[in-house]
């Protein structure tokens, strides 16, 4: 009971509501473990529900929302590791953006996916980008996003520096934003490109699988 | 090369092949729409060529066609707002006419005709005329003046003289707020300040982007130039039109006042954007500037300034400015709110203490754009809806059939949905209608267009993400000054947008805090308000820089809070149906 309403609350985006249900739940003893795995299915529905063009952006943000006012009250609960057994990937919004809300969302939707994430923040140099792999080196993907057209060369400039790097084919490329299409994704020589959060997800676990 | 013929318009080009239309119609200087700047997302640059729709922008030339421009847009015929409700300001302008006389030169006299001229005018009226710059072109009219005696007429500014006449002229001055969209311009008598002529247009860049980032796209990818040209040729035009409408000489006018967002002050100066669409964000020049006026495209007086008001930030500009010079807020002991509500949201909080600003991309949703049955303020569309004893209302501009809905339209059936139960606290539409997700106000065969007025879920969602932009930025604001919306005295509502609508509609759907509504005062365009204030007080222009430097501005983008602040006022204001 305590686990559906959980699940339930974050499909409807109820962030106000979820912290208590995810308490009560462990109260009455829930395992947190299977409390996260309610959340990521529940997630995984406002992603399908994007997808398939019944829900929009606002929805998923105040989705996403819930399921992290949700994870801060399991934290404490959950074995190390349990939260990000995926892999890592490193995220950013690229030099010269200063756009956050859409990378945002995938970053939460990639962690809801089962991944560890580190994120960079917006206005990322290059450099960052390269050294935090580095420092990182078990990452499975980078991921770069774009807002304006004005910073797609940004993009490219920095999934072109990726490219050159050493490391090269041991982490994939995955690229995103608002003016960015497949077509841009294979002339800079991305791994992959989607056009949303969800898919984003669900492609992350692809390519680390 | 093939021939493109507009019949309608009567007009005809020749366009190299692979030409896409919309090219076609912006070289026959047809101004055609193009708010998704020709990207081929917004469906609104249709034409009919050989019996087909299509849209312009994706359409390459690849014979001769007549194309018939029927069904778009044109940029003609829209309502633009000009009013705007004036703060008394004494009229001390910085231009002044002044007569004077003096004797004829004696030999002996040691200063040059220009000195004696400037020390007559200091012992009569003008303070410190001696320092007035030298001008050979005008000294050089002196002999003739001294010669034949009398009294002659001299305009000056407080650094330098513009003019020596034999007789008084009927001098003027002009004001214009450049907006995104829209552009208002003013002729003053620069006798009194007397409004003379008004004009509004639409801005001619609409052809290359709707927004201010596909602007600036248009101009990093191709030129500025283009499009400073093209905002320039209008200005001008203008002010040929404003001063045939007045009966004036357009070489009488003698100071214009332009004031823009930033985007719109870089293109007109010809400076490029390319600051302005990348982190941080900063304008490439920001401080007030008194520029010739024939340098910058525009015919008035020879020696006519161009008053520019200053940026606060990357996006907040010099309407802005003009917004700030036209309600002193830094005068006021009471806080106020002024909100300009355009595709960027700007707003001013505080008060003689303390302003605190920020610019919110609340995109272009309110002025109809990205919502289906979206348009313009133009004839048909609808702008005020209402829902009485279970039946819907509504009007149109020009009472003509309905063919879709512009901001203050939409913002009024939003907020009804949201009254009658419809739409939900999390923005979900349930419209009782064969198709829930769906609410058809105007059916088709009511309407003016094939497929009637209606409003998708999808619409409502643009809604929420635009009002949860404005809202967040107020919240952030008034966290900054430690005050809570009763603590705000009054909103002032600045722009076309702001002042179509119905404040109530605003505040039910919390584009701002619900309890303002009672304190609002819609102040018209307030950016064209200020740029005449600039012109009619001397006082006010100099302050200018000052006031725009006191504002602190406040990066939303850098803030952590906002995203959760952002997604929170996504939700519509209600109580919190427990789950």
């Amino acid at each position: 009971m305590s686990m559906e309403k959980v699940n339930d609350l974050v499909t409807r985006g109820k962030a106000k509501l979820v912290p208590a249900a995810v308490q009560e739940a462990l109260d009455e003893g829930c395992e947190a473990g299977a409390l996260l795995d309610t959340m990521i299915a529940a997630m995984d529905v406002v992603g399908e529900n994007f997808k398939n063009g019944t829900i929009f952006v606002p929805e998923m943000l105040i989705a996403a929302k819930a399921m992290k006012k949700g994870v801060e009250v399991l934290k404490p609960h959950l074995a190390s590791g349990a939260s990000g057994a995926l892999g890592k990937v490193i995220i950013g919004t690229v030099a010269g953006d200063l756009h956050d809300i859409g990378k945002n969302l995938v970053a939460m939707m990639i962690e809801s996916a089962g991944f560890e994430v580190i994120d960079l923040g917006v206005d990322v140099p290059i450099e960052n980008f390269l050294r935090t792999y580095e420092e990182n080196p078990d990452t499975k993907i980078i991921a770069c996003s774009a807002l304006l057209t004005t910073t797609m060369p940004a993009l490219q400039q920095t999934v072109a520096a990726i490219n050159e790097a050493s490391w090269r084919s041991k982490v994939k490329v995955m690229v995103g934003g608002a003016p960015i299409t497949q077509e841009f994704a294979d002339t800079i020589g991305a791994d992959a490109y989607t056009p949303d959060a969800a898919s984003a997800a669900k492609k992350a676990k692809e390519l680390a699988a | 090369m093939y021939q493109i013929y507009f019949d309608r318009e009567k007009k005809q080009i020749e366009v190299a092949e692979g030409t896409t239309i919309l090219e076609a119609q912006r070289l026959a200087g047809l101004r055609p729409d193009a708010p998704c700047g020709g990207a081929g997302t917004c469906g609104k640059c249709q034409v009919m060529v050989k019996g087909q729709i299509l849209r312009a922008c994706q359409t390459k030339i690849q014979e001769d066609l007549h194309v018939d421009t029927a069904g778009t847009l044109s940029l003609e015929k829209a309502v633009v707002l000009t009013e705007g409700f004036s703060r008394p300001v004494t009229f001390w302008p910085g231009v002044s006419v002044h007569s004077i006389e003096f004797e004829k030169t004696v030999p002996g006299d040691k200063p040059s005709d220009w000195e004696r001229m400037l020390e007559t005018l200091e012992k009569t009226k003008v303070k410190d005329a001696r320092h007035f710059l030298p001008d050979p072109k005008l000294a050089s009219t002196l002999y003739e003046r001294i010669k034949k005696g009398g009294s002659w007429y001299v305009v000056h500014t407080d650094h330098e003289i513009l003019d020596i006449r034999d007789h008084k002229r009927d001098y003027c001055f002009a004001a214009f707020d450049i907006g995104t969209t829209t552009l208002a311009g003013y002729l003053l008598d620069a006798a009194n300040g007397k409004v003379l002529a008004v004009e509004s247009r639409m801005n001619p860049q609409v052809q290359f982007g709707a927004d201010v980032i596909m602007r600036a796209d248009y101009a990093l990818a191709c030129k500025t130039k283009a499009l400073t040209e093209c905002i320039r040729r209008e200005l001008d035009d203008m002010i040929g039109g404003l001063a045939e409408y007045a009966k004036r000489e357009r070489t009488d006018i003698l100071q214009i006042c332009a004031v823009g967002n930033t985007c719109m002050h870089h293109l007109f100066l010809g400076i490029s954007p390319a600051s302005l669409v990348h982190a941080p964000y900063t304008p490439a020049l920001s401080q007030s500037l008194t520029l010739s006026a024939e340098n910058y495209g525009l015919t008035i007086h020879p020696k006519g300034q161009l008053l520019i008001l200053p940026n606060i930030a990357g996006y907040v500009g010099a309407d802005t400015s003009a917004c700030l010079l036209a309600v002193r807020p830094d005068q006021k002991e009471e806080i106020t709110l002024l909100l300009d509500i355009g595709t960027n949201g700007e707003m001013v909080l505080g008060n003689r203490d303390r302003l605190l600003t920020c610019s919110t991309a609340a995109g272009p949703a309110l002025e109809g754009a990205k919502i289906e049955c979206g348009m313009r303020g133009t004839e048909g569309a609808v702008d005020h809806v209402s829902f009485q004893n279970g039946s819907w209302h509504y009007t149109t501009i020009g009472n003509q059939p309905a063919v879709g809905l512009c901001g203050s339209g939409l913002l009024d059936l939003t907020a009804q949905l949201l009254k009658n139960g419809f739409l939900d606290k999390s923005g979900n539409l349930n419209s009782g209608q064969k198709d829930p997700k769906r609410f058809l106000l105007v059916p088709p065969e009511l309407a003016g267009n094939k497929k009637g007025v209606y409003l998708t879920q999808k619409d409502i969602r643009e809604i929420q993400l635009a009002k949860a932009a404005i809202a967040a930025g107020i919240r952030i604001l008034m966290k900054k000054l430690f005050i809570t919306e009763e603590d705000i005295a009054c909103l002032y509502i600045a722009g076309a947008f702001g002042n179509y609508m119905n404040p109530v509609s605003a505040g039910t759907i919390g584009l701002f805090p619900i309890s303002l509504v009672e304190r609002i005062r819609p102040i018209g365009n307030a950016a064209g308000e200020g740029a005449k204030i600039a012109l009619l007080n001397a006082n006010e222009w100099r302050l200018a820089d000052r006031l725009a430097e006191s504002v602190e501005f406040v990066e939303l983008a850098i803030l952590p809070e906002f995203q959760d602040c952002f997604v929170d006022e996504l939700e519509f204001p209600g109580e919190e149906v427990p789950g």
